[in-house]
């Protein structure tokens, strides 16, 4: 019984962590860079879930697609806005390019918390949770409804951008730019829409996880922070190149966090990810699911 | 002629001696003071980990200096405040210290979220001779590490919030095996010692420390882990986020024996978190208040709130700081028209038995003991209302 109930919730723990890491591993496989700004759009869209679903009163689902919707266009829009001139600006060599990019994006997540303080302050905020049914008993474990909701759209996400890179002329697209831009502009894909797409779609993902996280934590405008620090070490975990990897990276760690909690010591859980992400980095740098690359010199 | 000039010069010399005797330390250019103001630095956590006491605190004893200016300020003296940001990190508290201090130069200190951080400022406001009236920080030594001649606070310390919650344990009917959850923080820890003292008094099994995070997200291991040690009553020593998460992940799996919360939480802010009280039945929470927001005690100083900082939430922790601003008024009003920090500080120490506002406490120093506010209660959930229950429990 105890052991279900822990897997219950380090299963959704780890899909939480999955889905921030997913839009990492997105960001990263088009452009090369970590998007440091990644936590802010999980919180920017628990906030624009709150507003609409408590200031306006619109239904859950509806204000779910919104902040989904919301959010995604904010990530393209910041793509234009300040990535895509650093990356076009010709005085600058690709390394030193990457570099200025990801100082941008860390510029931007201070720019974003500030912003989140002015309508929010510092208050610490509910989100209801999607049903008013707060726990159901499977099996005699109780499980938290909003948990449940959590691994379900984890699940239907996870196939969802599977056959989008695999089918769709957007994700064909896409997977092309990753693989060579270079290649990709030659054969007529205009790749900075596709980086815009990219980036639209790392921040719906940050948006969906945010909605679905904030009943669970609270909102609060530092509530993407820590949720950024989990998203990175899944995606150490599970490798920065696989979309299946990072959510299987996510839900490893969300259930050895867990469990090393319950069974050697509750103050291990918190330095749990920040080990991950060292010990990957030195013995798998591809994670335990990516590739290994192999470069020609 | 020349014996009489040298006379007169000793003579002066001497009176003036006298008089600086007479006042020690006393200073007639002491710095933050003009004919029309006073000038105080607040210093709060505006961002960081204990945000959500920033802005509340500090407008709720803003409000009081404000209703002070509305009416004339004190001996013809508006307040002027400059509010500083410590971001409950001892650095930021320092620094922001030092600029008030040296840069803005103020007449006195009005400040402190966190207790680790203040503790930073400690040396710079005493070597400088300013006074200073913590916001809420609740450490002990803050204040009662000797020498202290300068810093006071209007708020329950945090040695007494232990000793109130093992007092009341040992109220309670078969209450014998005891397990203590929270931070490991300065915050926490001013409670740990005289909790465990008393607990031991007592003659109250301590089972064990179970650590949360203050960003805590999940509370399934810590209580699992407790339902093991099969305790009967649990102390809650955690931050507002981490304490609702903790409440309802206990209340999902069952942990349902007596819970008893330190001041750092509020039963109406928990429920306001968890979303109801059924997660509160058996939850008890040492209060500073005369009573619950919306009682007869609280009505004034909620509607003082709306009337400077309308757009400001009224929540428990609005008022947390409104002791030490009615302190310090008091103190200003008492020390006169000629205005100094040493008539301040001695003013300060003859305060006694003054209302403390919404505190439970009425507050008094001396020039031995800056600490004014030494009363709590305990509040409980009955039929879904919060009620205050007092110092031994009750059924």
């Amino acid at each position: 019984m105890e052991i279900a109930t822990l897997l219950s919730v380090g299963l959704s723990n780890g899909c939480l962590y999955g889905l921030v890491g997913l839009g990492l591993v997105l960001v990263y496989s088009s452009q090369g860079i970590p998007n440091f700004a990644h936590g802010e759009l999980f919180m920017a869209g628990a906030f624009l879930a709150y507003t609409a679903i408590v200031l306006l009163g619109l239904p859950y689902f509806l204000s779910f697609l919104i902040a989904v919707v919301g959010i995604g266009l904010m990530g393209m829009l910041l793509e234009w806005l300040a990535i895509r001139p650093i990356s076009l600006h010709r005085s600058l060599g690709r390394a030193s390019s990457e570099v200025a990019i990801v100082l941008a994006t860390v510029g931007l997540a201070i720019v974003l918390k500030g912003l989140a303080r002015i309508p929010w302050g510092d208050s610490v905020r509910n989100l209801p949770t999607a049903f008013t049914t707060q726990t159901v008993t499977i099996g005699g474990v109780a499980i938290a409804t909003q948990r449940l909701l959590i691994v379900a759209v984890t699940l239907v996400l996870t196939v969802a951008i599977s056959v989008f890179f695999a089918r769709a002329p957007l994700g064909k697209k896409m997977r092309a730019t990753a693989q060579n831009p270079t290649g990709a502009k030659l054969i007529g894909i205009h790749t900075s829409n596709i980086y815009s797409a990219t980036w639209a779609l790392a921040a719906a993902c940050g948006a969906i996880a945010g909605v679905l996280a904030a009943p669970l934590i609270f909102l609060h405008p530092d509530m993407g922070t820590r949720m950024l620090l989990k998203g990175f070490a899944a995606a150490c975990l599970g490798g920065f190149g696989s979309v299946t990897g990072v959510l299987l990276g996510g839900v490893l760690m969300g259930v050895v966090e867990i469990f090393a909690g319950r069974y050697i010591a509750t103050s291990m859980m918190d330095i749990f990810a920040p080990i991950i992400i060292i010990l990957v980095l030195l013995f798998w740098p591809q994670g335990l699911f990516g590739a290994r690359r192999a470069a020609r010199v | 002629m020349k014996t009489s000039v040298r006379l007169s010069l000793v003579a002066s010399a001497a009176l003036a001696l006298t008089f600086a005797m007479a006042a020690p330390h006393a200073r007639a250019d002491d710095p933050g003071i003009t004919p029309t103001s006073i000038k105080i630095g607040m210093i709060g956590s505006l961002t960081g980990p204990a945000a959500a006491w920033g802005w509340p605190t500090i407008n709720g004893a803003r409000m009081v200096y404000d209703a002070v200016n509305a009416q004339g300020g004190i001996n013809g003296r508006k307040i002027e405040l400059v509010v500083e940001d410590e971001q409950c990190a001892p650095p930021m508290a320092l620094a922001a210290a030092k600029k008030l201090i040296h840069r803005d130069k103020v007449f006195m200190l009005h400040g402190g979220s966190c207790s680790g951080s203040i503790l930073a400022t400690r040396d710079e406001v005493l070597a400088n001779e300013v006074p200073m009236m913590i916001l809420v920080a609740t450490m002990d030594k803050i204040v009662q590490e000797k020498p202290n001649d300068y810093i006071y606070r209007a708020f329950l310390p945090g040695s007494f919030d232990g000793k109130i919650i093992a007092d009341f344990i040992a109220t309670m009917p078969n209450v014998k095996r005891v397990v203590v959850v929270g931070h490991a923080d300065e915050h926490a820890g001013a409670r740990y010692g005289t909790l465990t003292e008393g607990l031991k008094k007592h003659g109250v099994e301590l089972l064990g420390l179970e650590t949360i995070e203050t960003e805590l997200t999940d509370a399934t291991a810590q209580v699992l882990k407790i339902k093991d040690a099969k305790p009967d009553a649990v102390v809650l020593v955690g931050r507002p986020a981490a304490s609702a998460v903790f409440l309802k992940d206990a209340h999902r799996l069952g942990l349902d024996v007596p819970m008893i919360g330190a001041t750092v939480v509020d039963l109406q802010d928990l429920a306001d978190r968890i979303g109801g009280t059924d997660a509160l039945k058996n939850m008890y929470v040492v209060a500073v208040y005369k009573g619950p927001l919306g009682s007869e005690a609280m009505t004034p100083w909620q509607e003082m709130l709306k009337k400077y900082y309308p757009s400001d939430k009224v929540q428990a922790s609005s008022f947390l700081g409104t002791s030490g601003a009615l302190a310090v008024v008091e103190g200003l009003k008492k020390a006169g028209p000629d205005l100094t920090r040493a008539k301040f500080v001695e003013a300060m120490n003859g305060i006694q038995n003054l209302d403390g506002g919404p505190m439970a406490c009425s507050l008094s120093f001396s020039a031995a003991d800056h600490d004014g506010c030494r009363t709590g209660v305990m509040w409980g959930v009955r039929d879904g209302k919060i009620v205050v229950i007092g110092d031994r429990w009750k059924n």
